[in-house]
């Protein structure tokens, strides 16, 4: 047996290792066949500062995995529900539902006749136009959303209409708040006050702005 | 006799990197890391590279001084690179 054979030689000098020699005793380089106790305790550190790393990613996987796989698994049966509900709610159910929404609207056309009295006297008066005159004799110009409006000018009321007016005007004068105000959203378009336009009190004189 | 190469790829100066953005930070860190894992092996090869020689009676100073050179090297740009750090963080 050769020398050579009997003896590893260094990679980087070629001098002549003993098999557990860890370094080069002539360069000082070290041996790579992984007898070095340095070299295993470095690899399992680093080995061990990795791990702990990749362990939480690995558990996350799984879980959002198996969120995944329940999720498609009971995609079906949620659908085979919806469409049993789906079909057994529109046997007959749908019809009561409309009748009982027709109901509700006649209720609340016929709730808002009774407080504002808009729709009832506006379709009065619509028929009123179409005719030309209404209850206050004047002509009807327009139909709006507020009332009818009449001409003004060549109008002459009746003595009825005047005295109507015209209580209307005094009482409204006593009135206050509310009252007052819920006696202004009721006033006709147009008010005949009475009497000869010479004996009226003076205007109030305010600032000008 | 041949140079040996411990990390495979030389380091880049602390001159070169400037460390004023978060991306520099990071790449100052990164070769902070490189470099004390690099220290870490030279230093633990410097000792027992010496324990070797001292127990085969067999010590060769100018070898070991050598590497204690191309430690030192190393140790000086670590330092460098974790002074930058310090200054930016």
């Amino acid at each position: 047996m050769t020398e050579e054979t009997r003896y590893q030689l260094c990679e980087e000098c070629g001098a002549p290792l003993d098999p557990k020699q860890r370094y080069c005793v002539h360069c000082a380089a070290r041996r790579g066949n992984g007898a070095n106790p340095a070299s295993q305790y470095f690899a399992a550190m680093s080995k061990r500062a990795r791990r702990p790393a990749a362990q939480p990613k690995s558990k996350a996987g799984s879980g959002s995995r198996a969120a995944a796989v329940a999720f498609f698994a009971l995609l079906p049966v949620a659908v085979a529900i919806g469409v049993v509900v789906g079909r057994s709610g529109s046997d007959g159910t749908d019809d009561a539902l409309l009748q009982a929404l027709r109901r509700q609207d006649a209720a609340v056309a016929a709730t808002g006749a009774a407080t504002t009295g808009l729709p009832a006297a506006s379709t009065a008066k619509s028929k009123a136009a179409k005719a030309g005159k209404d209850k206050v004799g004047g002509k009807v110009i327009a139909e709006t959303k507020n009332g009818t409006v009449h001409q003004i000018t060549g109008f002459e009321p009746s003595k009825q209409k005047v005295e109507e007016d015209t209580k209307i005007v005094e009482s409204n004068v006593k009135q206050s708040g509310a009252s007052y105000i819920e006696a202004q959203q009721n006033l006709p378009d147009v008010i005949v006050v009475g009497g000869d336009p010479d004996e009226a009190p003076a205007l109030p004189a305010g600032s000008q702005p | 006799m041949r140079r040996r190469v411990f990390a495979g790829r030389r380091e880049p100066t602390v001159s070169e990197t400037a460390g004023e953005s978060p991306g520099d930070r990071a790449d100052l860190r990164a070769q902070r890391d490189r470099l004390l894992e690099k220290f870490t092996i030279m230093q633990t090869d410097l000792g027992g590279a010496f324990y070797e020689m001292a127990i085969r009676d067999h010590v060769r100073m100018d070898v070991l001084t050598g590497k204690a050179a191309e430690l030192q090297r190393v140790d000086a740009e670590l330092l460098a690179v974790e002074r930058m750090l310090e200054m930016f963080e």
